[in-house]
């Protein structure tokens, strides 16, 4: 009987060592998710972008507080995400597996997340910087000059990866080097179309450090590619570079075509630049060139904006160093220049909200000031002092404005300190709403309401547009951020908190009840590989 | 993984040890033994305490704890109903309980498992201090899976049964006897065998009234969870 039991008991524990050894998970198990993931809002569903697990997790509401929850693959090693302007669709920049040694190592690829489905478009260069077309035509990728894909030992910072997503049967990868003249792409930027002079075009602008770049989007997929136009920014009396600081557009006269305009704002000089985009010489392989013309407003302009006065088209450039605002004559380079009530350092234009037949009225305001000025551009020939209207804000510097959507487009929200204001753009009111700590805003897409929240505390607020009357809607978890999404006949609130594998509440938007809401946890469990 | 290891080996190696050092002491002083030896009378009762280590199949366990073994206490009676030359037919009551902590994607986890079974045992008794069984267990679990979530500073948790049932093989030595009157004896019994239970569906939400809930929790779907696999179990039996 010895032999015999010692030989069971042998086979007892090798049998046990055998099944104890497979015991490896997922790697995913393993991977605690990242507290600071993007979270891309669309117009009905959010994405959370799970990237230690290489999937998207999409949280969209349906009626009765549910929520939806679908898992996607994404691209492996995000760099960058972003959404499209009309909140269809969801772009996340991956530089794939550093160092691909096998051939199921993924490349560097753009994922697109549309209609619950993700599609995955390889791309050959590992950039950080994304850029998407306001009009959802193109997404451009680019070496973001902040923060390069660590993963890669050479990168090529000239190198644009242009994506057009309306091209017929797939979306066509075009790689664009751009000469250089020692700078790197910064930033991008999408023109809207302008009536240049053979036809109306779209403009790919890049900025670098030191110079501006036209791209012909028209015609950069082109076999044989038209060269890109570079502006280089000097001052002639300096060496030393201007940089860029920001592009903005004006299609000019609807008649003409030879008076679209490209504005740049630097950020290390008192000029501003403008480009006027006229016809080319023969002989020029683009179909337009553009005419530079530097202005001097006496100071480093902090907001420039094209606006319509009693005198025409100007470029306005806001100069809180001289606590003025310089109206440049965007032919001759001439300027007025309006002494403004406090340094304003932003404007944002409100013709839309309240149009005037005399000219454009655009809002002034800085994070230093606590007022804010209407600034009626149909007065400022002549009598530029009766054009502004200031509007006190007690105590509080506006640290930002928020637009309201239709039906409450005369509206604006202005975030200051603990306190905002809804400020009436025709009745010229700012009705101010305080909160105990420093509040977060949502603005409903729908235009209905706002959401506050207190950043990482469970107090959650909705203030109707029509009535202004707070609500409070305390959670019993933390806020990290808050949604307002479409959902079949309603609209949803979707409170998240990014801590641990993340939580979410559900409210019914239009009629915010929390006991009626519906608590979810720990989301990123769920639905993994 | 080296620890596990280690932790299923010293129990089988003291089992191996005891178990032939028993048969071994059995074998050399027998014949000298003042005692007499187990009666030839069938056991009735049979009382049984020990450990039993499981290799979980299911890899959902595995992703929850971070490991596939499960290690339990065991606890079972059973009744010899049925004696016949070398043969018995026992049946009884067997109760394995004990979980695992873990941790899934940061958070700590825990499987707790309590497996209620009916042993029916066809043991073979050769020879007076030794005994060979094959044991059919049906039964149920009872498993609750819990998992910390710091965005509500509370845990997650699901309680879920499920049909179970195991099969297994084992031997039986005799070690001592205790009392004069030879009536109570000791045996160390290691065990081998499959357990299976059915799948369950974890559904996890906070284990909270209705009424402290604000509006209502909705559970995390983790999919299925079955505690089947292979296990081993070495018990200390109590015969009268």
């Amino acid at each position: 009987m010895k032999p015999n039991t010692s030989a069971l008991l042998t086979l007892i524990a090798a049998s046990m060592f055998g099944a104890l050894a497979c015991n490896d998970r997922a790697e995913v198990f393993d991977q605690e998710p990242v507290a600071s993931s993007p979270v891309l809002a669309l117009k009905n569903e959010i994405v959370i972008v799970d990237s230690s697990a290489n999937r998207g997790v999409i949280l969209a509401p349906h009626a009765g507080q549910d929520l939806e929850r679908i898992s996607l693959p994404i691209g492996h090693g995000v760099v960058g995400t972003a959404t499209a302007a009309d909140g269809k669709r969801a772009f996340i920049l991956s530089a794939g597996d550093v160092p691909r040694t096998k051939e199921k190592n993924e490349k560097p690829a753009l994922t697109i997340i549309e209609n619950n489905a993700a599609r995955r478009i390889e791309i050959e260069s590992p950039h950080t910087g994304i850029a998407i077309d306001p009009l959802g035509r193109y997404v451009a990728v680019f070496a973001s000059g902040q923060a390069r894909a660590q993963s890669t030992f050479l990168e090529n910072p000239n190198e644009i990866v242009l994506v057009d997503l309306e091209a017929p049967g797939a979306p066509k990868v075009t790689y664009r080097t751009l000469r250089s003249f020692g700078g790197s792409p910064a930033r991008v930027t999408f023109s809207p179309v302008l009536a240049l002079p053979t036809a109306p075009r779209r403009l790919l602008v890049v900025e670098t450090e030191q110079d501006v770049t036209l791209l012909d989007l028209d015609h950069a997929g082109d076999s044989v590619q038209i060269p890109e136009i570079t502006v280089r920014l000097t001052s002639g009396s300096s060496t030393t570079p201007l940089v860029p600081a920001e592009v903005i557009f004006d299609d000019g006269d609807a008649a003409s075509t030879v008076d679209a305009r490209i504005a740049v704002r630097l950020k290390n000089d008192s000029n501003v630049v403008t480009l006027t985009l006229g016809p080319s010489e023969a002989g020029s392989p683009n179909d337009f060139r553009p005419t530079v013309n530097l202005t001097d407003v006496g100071g480093v302009a902090t907001d420039i904006a094209f606006v319509r006065t009693d005198a025409g088209l100007r470029l306005a450039a806001l100069v809180p160093q001289t606590k003025s605002a310089v109206l440049v004559e965007p032919n001759a380079g001439s300027t007025v220049k309006v002494e403004l009530p406090a340094p304003y350092a932003a404007l944002s234009s409100i013709t839309s909200a309240v149009p005037s037949a005399e000219g454009d009225v655009v809002l002034l305001y800085s994070g230093s000031n606590a007022s804010v000025a209407f600034w009626s551009l149909g007065h400022v020939v002549g009598q530029p002092y009766r054009s502004l209207e200031v509007v006190s804000l007690p105590g509080s510097a506006v640290s930002g404005v928020l637009d309201v959507p239709a039906p409450h487009a005369t509206l604006k929200v202005l975030q200051a300190g603990s306190s905002f204001f809804v400020l009436d753009l025709v009745a010229r009111t700012a009705s101010p709403l305080v909160a105990y700590g420093v509040p977060s805003i949502h603005i409903a897409p729908d235009g209905n309401r706002l959401w506050a929240f207190g950043a990482r505390t469970s107090d959650l607020a909705v203030v109707s547009f029509d009535t202004l009357a707070p609500k409070s809607l305390p959670l019993d978890h933390a806020i990290t951020s808050v949604f307002d999404l479409e959902r079949e006949g309603g609209r949803s609130l979707v409170a998240l908190d990014a801590e641990g594998n993340y939580t979410a509440t559900v409210i019914d938007a239009n009629a915010p009840d929390t006991l009626l809401s519906h608590t979810y946890s720990s989301l990123l469990l769920e639905g993994l590989p | 993984m080296s620890t596990k290891i280690l932790a299923l080996a010293v129990p089988f190696a003291l089992l191996s040890f005891s178990s032939t050092r028993a048969l071994a002491d059995y074998e050399e002083i027998a014949p000298s033994n003042p005692y007499p030896a187990p009666s030839a009378a069938p056991e009735r009762l049979r009382f049984s305490a020990g450990v039993r280590v499981s290799a979980q199949s299911d890899e959902r366990y595995n992703e929850i704890v971070d490991s596939n073994v499960l290690a339990q206490f065991s606890l079972g009676a059973s009744y010899t109903l049925i004696t016949k030359n070398s043969w018995q037919l026992a049946a009884g009551l067997a109760w394995d309980l004990g979980g695992r902590s873990g941790t899934i994607r940061g958070q700590t986890s825990e499987v707790f498992s309590n497996r209620f079974t009916v042993p029916i045992d066809l043991r073979w008794k050769p020879s007076r201090r030794f005994l060979a069984f094959a044991r059919v267990a049906p039964g149920a679990t009872l498993t609750n899976v819990s998992i910390r979530e710091p965005s509500i500073s509370d845990d997650i948790s699901d309680l879920r049964a499920a049909f179970a049932t195991d099969v297994s093989v084992g031997v039986s030595a005799a070690l001592v006897s205790s009392t004069s009157t030879r009536k109570l004896w000791t045996w160390l019994t290691p065990e081998l065998g499959y357990g299976f239970a059915f799948a369950s569906n974890l559904r996890l939400a906070r284990d909270r009234d209705a009424s402290a809930q604000l509006g209502s929790d909705q559970a995390t779907n983790l999919g299925t969870l079955g505690m089947s696999g292979v296990f081993g179990r070495l018990s200390v039996n109590f015969t009268y």
